[in-house]
């Protein structure tokens, strides 16, 4: 397919004797907004980092555009700052103003000037809400507006594909949707996403395609109408029934 | 009347204090500098996962910190002209090498420990957002790591600079090789062991309260 971004082959990944992953291939293709489900422990926050190598596989490939990723010749710097992350925990850098912490990586890998780099990054936060707080700290900054930050954070590498490792699940309930809204958008724009989340309803919305995953293996995937009305692994039927 | 005696030593032995004063400030500044640099590699070392390297890293740290410094400073005083004969190596600048060596060993534990205090997720996250290794390390997590290593790093240096009394061990020019100087010329020993203990009490006060502003500019950022 020429329209693959990510595709993987047999992916495995150990910690200790606990075997997380035991398998997985799939293509992502350009353009496709997947979401990840699946019972808590069930590899899927396992197997979203290692699309970009925050871990690495224990056996088997991860392919970004068609090259081999995986092999240990490749720089990984430079795949990774075409695909962007988004986490749990925001992780975004609390000694750097909401400004620096854009603008950090444009400028020391890609070189742009400090004065173009704060313009893109301005019009970044502006996309968000967040350009009056551009001098501000994150720690100044709600959940919701940090994580909207690390979101931008990541769009200002010019990522050609954005993962989500269960964004909103540390927010306070009333701004999961702020985040959700913003994810919503740049699923608007067209860009490549992979989601792991819990918010079923979300997934459902903004997905073109379900993947499932328990015990390391992807159980059922599918269109989000076909896979939450018709699921056909009992795996995936027993998750469902339980948080929907 | 003892103080009285101090004081009137003090006048008349100034200039042979300041001029050790002068030797422990320099001392301790070469030993810092020089053993806060040579710490952060060793630092980087220990955590770094290339097996051999990281045993050297920890054998160093462990053979420093688990015999005495007089012992450390004896060895290289004898073993460092024997080694290098070419070098010419003076008695200052062997023992000022055995005190880096030393303190780096210290100040090395320090650095790692704030750099293991630094939150997992922002190693992930300046990965993720395609940092190289080196930009991770110096842009993101050293940054955060000097503030919590400020503090320890604090007693070290104060530490240190005590520590520099050792070199008097080989008469080099310092404080309390001054007190054996003027003790031999006037034989008020506790007189001037109190000027000696004056100046090492202010001189450490002054650098816990520069310290301090440090500390505090860092946390204002944050």
């Amino acid at each position: 397919m020429t329209d693959e971004i990510i595709r993987t082959e047999d992916l495995t990944k150990n910690f200790g004797k606990l075997e997380v992953l035991k398998g997985i291939s799939t293509v992502i293709r350009r353009g496709e907004v997947v979401s990840i489900i699946g019972p808590s422990g069930g590899g899927k926050s396992t197997f979203l980092r290692c699309l970009n190598l925050l871990e690495q596989p224990t056996s088997g490939k991860v392919f970004f555009d068609g090259e081999d990723i995986t092999n240990k010749k490749k720089n990984i710097a430079q795949y990774r700052r075409k695909i962007g992350m988004v986490f749990q925990n925001f992780n975004v850098f609390p000694n750097m103003t909401v400004l620096e912490n854009i603008t950090l990586a444009p400028m020391l890998e890609k070189k742009i000037p400090k004065a173009q780099a704060e313009d893109e990054a301005r019009a970044l936060l502006d996309r968000v809400n967040l350009l009056d707080k551009e001098n501000e700290y994150p720690r100044k900054l709600s959940g919701g507006q940090k994580q909207r930050l690390s979101i931008v954070r990541a769009l200002a590498m010019q990522p050609e594909v954005m993962l989500f490792d269960e964004p909103t699940s540390a927010l306070d309930p009333e701004m999961v949707k702020e985040v959700l809204n913003v994810i919503n958008d740049l699923v608007n724009t067209g860009m490549t996403c992979v989601i792991v989340t819990h918010e079923m309803g979300f997934a459902r919305n903004v997905s073109n395609r379900i993947v499932f995953i328990s015990d390391g293996i992807i159980k059922e995937e599918g269109s989000p109408e076909t896979l939450f009305a018709s699921p056909r692994d009992p795996a995936t039927r027993r998750f469902l029934s339980m948080v929907m | 009347m003892f103080f009285v005696k101090t004081y009137k030593l003090w006048l008349k032995y100034q200039a042979v204090f300041l001029r050790g004063l002068g030797g422990t400030l320099v001392i301790s500044a070469i030993t810092l500098l020089f053993g806060s640099i040579l710490g952060l590699i060793v630092a980087v070392l220990r955590m770094c996962k290339v097996k051999p390297l990281n045993a050297i890293a920890t054998g160093y740290v462990e053979l420093l910190r688990g015999t005495p410094v007089l012992l450390q400073l004896y060895f290289f005083w004898i073993g460092l002209p024997k080694l290098f004969p070419g070098l010419g190596l003076s008695d200052m600048q062997s023992v000022v090498c055995a005190l880096i060596i030393n303190s780096s060993a210290y100040i090395s534990e320090i650095i790692r420990a704030g750099i293991g205090a630094v939150d997992q997720g922002q190693w992930e996250a300046a990965r993720s957002i395609g940092l190289s290794e080196k930009n991770v390390f110096m842009r993101v997590i050293l940054p955060q790591a000097v503030k919590n290593i400020l503090p320890a790093m604090g007693n070290e240096f104060v530490s240190t600079v005590k520590g520099t009394s050792l070199a008097s061990t080989f008469f080099l020019p310092e404080l309390i090789t001054s007190y054996k100087t003027v003790q031999s010329a006037t034989f008020l020993a506790l007189q001037s062991l109190t000027i000696v203990g004056i100046i090492y009490f202010l001189l450490d006060l002054v650098l816990s309260w520069l310290l301090g502003i440090f500390e505090r500019r860092l946390q204002e950022s944050d």
